[in-house]
C-alpha cells in the first residue's frame, strides 16, 4: 500500500453525519452553567460551615481562650482547604488551549506537579490544624466533667484523630497521588517523545 | 470566518484526528465536541497570529493530551480495536486496521501521521506540534515505513 492509498483510505472515513452545530452551542452553555453552579454551591457550603461554628461559639459563650482559638483553628483549616481547592481552578484555567503541543505538554506537566505538591502539603496541614483546634476547643467543656468523663472524652477523641492521621490521611494522599502520579508519568513519557 | 463554516469544514478532519489518537468512535466524538466548544467560546479572541487550521488543530491535539486523565473511564477502546476482524466490508476492515496500526504508535507519532494523512503541510505540522520541520520529516518517513510493513503483512 503506497502513500496515496493510505491518504485515500484515511480520508474515506467521512460518511459519518456531522452533528448539528447547535448541539455544540447548547453543550457549551450547559458546561458554563455547571461550573457556575459548582462554584455557588461550594461558596454556600463554606459560608454555612463558618456561620454554624460561629453560632456554636456565640451560643455556648465560652469563657476560656483555648475554646475560641480552637474554633478559630477549625475555621482556618476549612477555609484553607477550600481556598487551595479553589486556587487550583485558575491554575487550570491559565492553560492556553491553542499553544503548540510541545509547549502545552510542558505547561500541563508543570500544573500537575504543582497540584501534586499542594495536595500533599495541604492535607497534612488541614489535619494538624483540625486536630489541634478540636483538642483546644474541648478543654473548657472537659474541665466541667468528672475526671473519668474527661479521660474518656479525650481518649475517644484521640483515637478518632489517630485514626484520621494514621489511616484516613495516608489513604487519601495515596489515592490522590496514585492518580496524579500516573498522569505525570504518562505526560513525561509523551514529553520524552519530543526528544527522540 | 463564522463558527458554522469552521464547524462544517473541520468536523470530519478533527474527528479523524481524534479517532486516530484514541481509536474509539464515541470517545473521538466526545473529544471533537469538546474541541469545538473551545473553538466556539474562543473564536472572538482568535487573532490570526496563526492560520485558523493551525489554531483548531492545536486545540484538538491539546484536548487529546488531556485524555490521559480520562483513560480509565474508557477501557472499552481495547475491545473495539478488533472490529476490523468481523466487518464484511473490505474497505471498513482496512480502515479499522489503519486505525489500529496508528493507535499502536507512540502518542506524538499518532498525531503527526494523522496530520500528514490529512494533507497538512510539514511546516504546519511543525508549528502545530512544536517540533522542527526536519524532525517532522524524519518522523513521517519512519512512521510510514512502519505502516507499510504492517499493511504488507495484512495483505
Amino acid at each position: 500500500m503506497n502513500e496515496n492509498d493510505l491518504k485515500d483510505l484515511w480520508q474515506s472515513q467521512s460518511a459519518m453525519a456531522v452533528p448539528d452545530w447547535k448541539e455544540i452551542q447548547s453543550h457549551s452553555a450547559k458546561l458554563k452553567a455547571k461550573t457556575r453552579r459548582n462554584l455557588i454551591l461550594s461558596s454556600i457550603l463554606l459560608t454555612l460551615t463558618m456561620v454554624f461554628i460561629c453560632l456554636i461559639v456565640w451560643y455556648f459563650k465560652p469563657e476560656m481562650r483555648t475554646t475560641k482559638i480552637g474554633a478559630l483553628l477549625v475555621i482556618v483549616a476549612i477555609v484553607m482547604n477550600l481556598i487551595v481547592t479553589g486556587k487550583l481552578l485558575p491554575l487550570l484555567k491559565k492553560q492556553d488551549a491553542s499553544e503548540d503541543m510541545n509547549a502545552h505538554l510542558k505547561q500541563l506537566l508543570e500544573i500537575k506537579k504543582e497540584q501534586h505538591f499542594l495536595q500533599t502539603k495541604i492535607i497534612a496541614l488541614y489535619f494538624i490544624l483540625l486536630s489541634i483546634g478540636i483538642f483546644l476547643y474541648m478543654i473548657e467543656y472537659t474541665l466541667k466533667m468528672s475526671t473519668i468523663g474527661g479521660i474518656i472524652t479525650y481518649a475517644v477523641t484521640s483515637v478518632w484523630i489517630a485514626l484520621n492521621w494514621f489511616y484516613i490521611r495516608p489513604l487519601t494522599i495515596k489515592k490522590q497521588q496514585f492518580k496524579i502520579n500516573t498522569v505525570i508519568e504518562n505526560l513525561e513519557k509523551i514529553n520524552g517523545q519530543f526528544e527522540e | 470566518m463564522k463558527f458554522e463554516e469552521i464547524y462544517t469544514l473541520y468536523w470530519q478532519k478533527i474527528y479523524r484526528l481524534c479517532r486516530g489518537y484514541v481509536n474509539d468512535d464515541d470517545w473521538a466524538k466526545d473529544i471533537a465536541q469538546d474541541t469545538f466548544v473551545i473553538v466556539f467560546n474562543q473564536l472572538s479572541t482568535f487573532r490570526n497570529e496563526s492560520s485558523v487550521s493551525t489554531w483548531i488543530y492545536r486545540i484538538a491535539i491539546n484536548n487529546c493530551l488531556k485524555q490521559i486523565e480520562k483513560q480509565k473511564r474508557h477501557p472499552k477502546s481495547e475491545a473495539k480495536n478488533h472490529i476490523y476482524e468481523v466487518s464484511e466490508e473490505p474497505l471498513e476492515n482496512k480502515l479499522a486496521f489503519l486505525y489500529k496500526c496508528i493507535n499502536e504508535l507512540k502518542e506524538l507519532d499518532r498525531i503527526i501521521i494523522s496530520l500528514e494523512l490529512e494533507n497538512i503541510r510539514q511546516s504546519e505540522i511543525a508549528s502545530i506540534t512544536g517540533i522542527s520541520e526536519g524532525n517532522v520529516r524524519v518522523k513521517i518517513h519512519r512512521i510510514k515505513e512502519q505502516l507499510s510493513k504492517k499493511f504488507k503483512n495484512y495483505e
